[in-house]
């Protein structure tokens, strides 16, 4: 089992652990170490380039973008992995219960996700938040809410693709014949057992999290101006793509660092926890 | 080996190294052709290394060491190239699982005409078909055009066999050939080694672990313990008079068919290789252990020409332990049965958009009785229907006609709908507890899982003290509790499982075949303990098993099925006395070795389900009516007329066919 415990890690999780953790840095201080407030005006001359004071350049209205990506930050990262967890939570359970019960409520629970799932992610988005009243849910919880609504019939299926197969085993069988309930059975004799397999899952779905979050800024569905979410600065600057291109390609890279950093991270895991299936197997 | 016989194969000094570890060590073998070398071992004692490293294949990150000279060039240090000239050409291998073996998107004919076009050879169809008939496959046009998976396991494991025997190799390397083959399969399997063996000359090294079946086909014997050859020998020397304390307790744990009488003996502990040492590897479960034994590794002390064994003791033939001969269990007890079932019928089937709905009936009409402190066997091949029966009675199958009664209370067809005091009466033990334990959980945790469902509310203490119970009684010590499964051995496995079912305090268990996943050695060990529960506890058990000999010293009675009918309901030391059923007689004539005379093979009609094989049917009865549903045997012939047509008298083996009468 410890074949070989000083065996390196792989590449792919050190570098992703040295994006995610500098994104994470940036998200727990940027308050405090941005030189301007997410709404403080005239930082500048308006529609600026790229410059020591202002790396990535002036918005229209005087404010400095970096220091509005930077306050940014810890939103993005809420948002998108609370809403993975939601969804991780919601689709997890169902998928391991569906998977371990079968039957006209497997049946069910399946189609169901496959008519959620033949939906675009972002037109099944904007429907959620078309239905939902504004006006008595908070815009972050909604924001939350609609990614959860979207990734949990995908993490359904692979948490009862997973399940199906621990299902048959024998010691599933024991549980059932000596009385436990499905959630149990799910829970204690399944879980545990489909573990590496939810959790690549979990990373996976958590990496394209903030793009989804980011797309719902700019398509205008998600906080209200002028929280500096990043999808939103994106919109903002949007027209000043050849005045002052900074302004957009400042927050999108950043975007870009965390989805890469993320997926490097995720790939770092799985081989990781690749390895150590092969080793106990 | 033999004096004045050139050897084909000549293994020298061979090791096999894997990190620090040796997987066999200082193996020599020699090999002439004609010969067939049994290697035998129970699992992890190195023996398919050896079969792998006698045609060149070097495990993964694995340093082999030695020589193993083919007519004398050395096989380890050969080129590739050279290597895959006499690879299948000259030495063929039979590996275990024949289902895996061939590739499932290719039919035979396919699979028959690569292995020729490899080795540079002309391919026709005659050749291929003469193949198959050689290895007992009749209808080779039909076979050659099927793809593996419409073929049975017996007929799967054939083509195999006929594969590896295409190129006519000199030697044979078979993997545990017939060991997921059931009895009568087996003995065809064997019959055709053995015409190869003395018709072709064909040297073989036969692995398995089944000492009994070697018996049957083995000129020479390699006993192997933590690879190392702990005893080697002429076969007959090596069964009739064993030196090597090893081979002795391996020959006391096999069950066997041949020996009736003979009760199989566990033996302590299990093969550990890290426990080793610089002594013998066998000095801690050795019954005539020595203090030395522990630090000096023992040389190979020869005997007789051919025959050495690697001990320090090396008892003498004469103190061999007497056979504890047969104390079959005492007569079955009486009064209110505690399970009862009646008319079980079991229909599976299929529904499907594309193909036709089929429907395949596993069990007909069972019906039988358990009394408190009895132990009563099921045994079938595979597709008997005795797993079906077994789970039918756990309520796994809900879908089945018959009423089942625990107690005298019917009971809900499906577990989930019984009370949960009938669920905890009724206990399963799984055949595999590699998969029958949830490997992320420990001991303790499986225990506590159990105990709560049967005793829901019990306060801390009484929880610990039932699980401590528990563990002792299945004789596994208390710091097991905090292990993981994957960190006990196989035997050791099965006893949690059986603690599994014991701390619910069940009325009746049924065990599904629970010794056919471990080694002889621990087998024993396990009936030991089934046998005092039953006596001690007054319990219950039915035991479904494959195995007519372990049933014979374990059970009160035995019902034996054959596709889904009961064949034979009768007390179990009477089993395999005259006068037998005639599919035990068939069995029996299969573990003997006899030549089985299948009549020709026929439509099954609504009679009895045996008639289209049996020796000795009535042409225009045995199939169109069934046979008596009463009675020890369950048959058209009179137990006297039985006696008569069916006996191993004194010319055994040629009335093995049985007297056709009419």
């Amino acid at each position: 089992m410890s074949g070989n415990p000083r065996a390196p890690l792989p590449v792919s999780l050190v570098l992703g652990m040295v994006l995610c953790g500098s994104i994470l840095m940036i998200a727990l201080t940027g308050p405090w170490i941005a030189p301007y407030g997410p709404t403080q005006l005239g930082t500048g001359t308006p529609l600026s380039g790229a410059s020591l004071a202002h790396p990535f350049g002036v918005d229209q209205l005087g404010r400095d973008v970096f220091s509005r990506v930077l306050h940014g930050t810890w939103l993005v990262l809420l948002l998108s992995l609370s809403g993975t967890v939601l969804g991780f939570l919601a689709g997890g359970i169902l998928g391991l219960v569906s998977g371990q019960r079968g039957g006209w409520f497997d049946w069910l629970v399946m189609r169901g996700c496959e008519v959620l799932i033949s939906i675009p992610i972002l037109v099944t988005a904007l429907l959620v938040v078309a239905l939902v009243d504004t006006q008595t849910i908070a815009p972050l919880p909604l924001i939350i809410g609609v990614i959860g609504f979207v990734y949990a019939p995908r993490i359904a299926r692979m948490a009862r693709s997973a399940a199906i197969e621990v299902a048959t085993r024998d010691y599933v069988t024991a549980a059932r014949l000596r009385g436990d309930s499905g959630l149990r059975i799910a829970m204690v004799e399944i879980l545990p057992n489909v573990s590496g397999i939810l959790l690549v899952e979990l990373a996976l779905r958590a990496a394209y999290a903030p793009v989804l979050v980011a797309s719902l800024g700019f398509l205008g569905f998600g906080l209200r101006p002028p929280t500096p979410e990043w999808g939103m600065i994106i919109a903002e600057n949007r027209g000043l793509i050849f005045i002052a291109p900074i302004t957009v390609l400042g927050p999108g890279l950043m975007l870009a660092t965390l989805v890469v950093g993320i997926n490097l991270l995720t790939e770092g895991i799985a081989r990781v926890i690749g390895r150590s299936v092969v080793r106990t197997t | 080996m033999n004096v004045g016989v050139e050897p084909l194969l000549q293994v020298e000094g061979l090791c096999v190294r894997i990190g620090p570890h040796d997987i066999v060590r200082d193996i020599a073998l020699a090999l002439a052709p004609g010969q067939v070398l049994g290697l035998v071992g129970e699992s992890g004692s190195g023996k398919t290394t050896i079969a792998l490293a006698l045609l060149g294949h070097r495990p993964e990150g694995a340093a082999i060491s030695g020589r193993v000279a083919f007519q004398g060039r050395d096989i380890v240090s050969m080129p590739p190239e050279t290597l895959q000239a006499v690879r299948g050409r000259r030495i063929a291998y039979v590996p275990q699982n024949p289902t895996t073996a061939l590739n499932p998107a290719r039919r035979i004919g396919a699979l028959m005409a690569e292995q020729l076009v490899v080795h540079g050879l002309a391919c026709d169809h005659r050749h291929l078909s003469r193949a198959l008939h050689d290895v007992g496959l009749v209808d080779a046009d039909r076979v050659l055009t099927s793809y593996p998976h419409q073929l049975s396991g017996g007929q799967q494991q054939r083509v195999v066999l006929a594969l590896a025997m295409l190129c006519a190799p000199d030697i044979l390397v078979l993997d545990e050939p017939t060991t997921g083959l059931d009895v009568t399969t087996q003995a065809v399997v064997i019959a055709h080694l053995r015409r190869l063996r003395d018709e072709r000359q064909i040297a073989m090294v036969y692995v398995t672990h089944d000492l009994d079946l070697l018996s049957g086909i083995a000129t020479h014997m390699a006993v192997l313990y933590a690879g190392r050859i702990m005893e080697s020998g002429p076969a007959s020397t090596v069964f009739a008079a064993p030196r090597h304390p090893y081979t002795r307790a391996l020959l006391a744990a096999t069950p066997s068919l041949r020996r009736p009488d003979h009760r199989p003996q566990g033996l302590p502990g299990t093969l550990r290789r890290d426990l080793a040492g610089n002594g013998c590897p066998f000095a801690a479960r050795c019954p005539d252990v020595l203090p030395r034994c522990a630090t000096d590794l023992p040389g190979t002390t020869v005997l007789a020409p051919g025959h050495s064994a690697a001990c320090h003791v090396l008892p003498s033939t004469l103190d061999r332990a007497a056979d504890v001969s047969a104390q079959s269990p005492q007569t079955a007890p009486h009064g209110l049965p505690i399970l009862t079932a009646q008319g079980l019928s079991v229909t599976y089937a299929s529904t499907g958009l594309i193909r036709r709905a089929t429907s395949t009936v596993a069990l007909t009409g069972a019906t039988l009785d358990l009394h408190p402190g009895e132990i009563l066997a099921v045994v079938g091949e595979s597709g008997s229907g005795k797993s079906t029966l077994a789970k039918a009675i756990a309520g796994l199958l809900p879908g089945f006609a018959g009423q089942i009664a625990l107690d005298g209370h019917p009971l809900a067809p499906s577990a989930a709908r019984r009370t949960g005091d009938q669920r905890r009466k009724l206990q399963f033990v799984f055949q595999n507890p590699d998969a029958s334990l949830n490997p992320r959980r420990r001991v303790a945790q499986i225990l506590t899982d159990a105990l709560r469902a049967a005793q829901p509310g019990l306060s801390g203490t009484a929880h610990s003290t039932a699980i401590v119970a528990a563990l002792t009684e299945v004789r596994l010590p208390e710091s097991h509790a905090t292990r993981y499964p994957d960190q006990l051995s196989g035997g050791e496995r099965q006893r949690v499982a059986l603690a599994r079912a014991l701390i619910a305090n069940p009325k009746v268990l049924i065990c599904d075949e629970v010794l056919s996943a471990l080694d002889v050695s621990v087998q024993a060990g396990i009936l030991a303990l089934l046998e005092g529960l039953c006596r001690d506890r007054n319990l219950a058990i039915l035991f479904i098993s494959h195995d007519l000999s372990v049933v014979r010293h374990l059970a009160h009675r035995v019902i034996v099925l054959y596709r889904g009918q009961i064949m034979a309901e009768c007390v179990a030391r009477n089993l395999l006395d005259p006068p037998y059923h005639p599919y035990v007689f068939q069995l029996l004539a299969a573990a003997h070795g006899h030549p089985i005379r299948q009549a020709a093979p026929m439509p099954t009609g609504p009679g009895c389900p045996f008639a289209p094989t049996c020796p000795v049917r009535i042409d225009g009865l045995c199939r169109y009516q069934p046979p008596p549903s009463s009675g020890p045997l369950r048959c058209h012939h009179a137990p006297q007329d039985l006696v008569r047509m069916l006996s191993f008298g004194d010319h055994r083996g040629e009335n093995a066919g049985g007297v056709q009468n009419r």
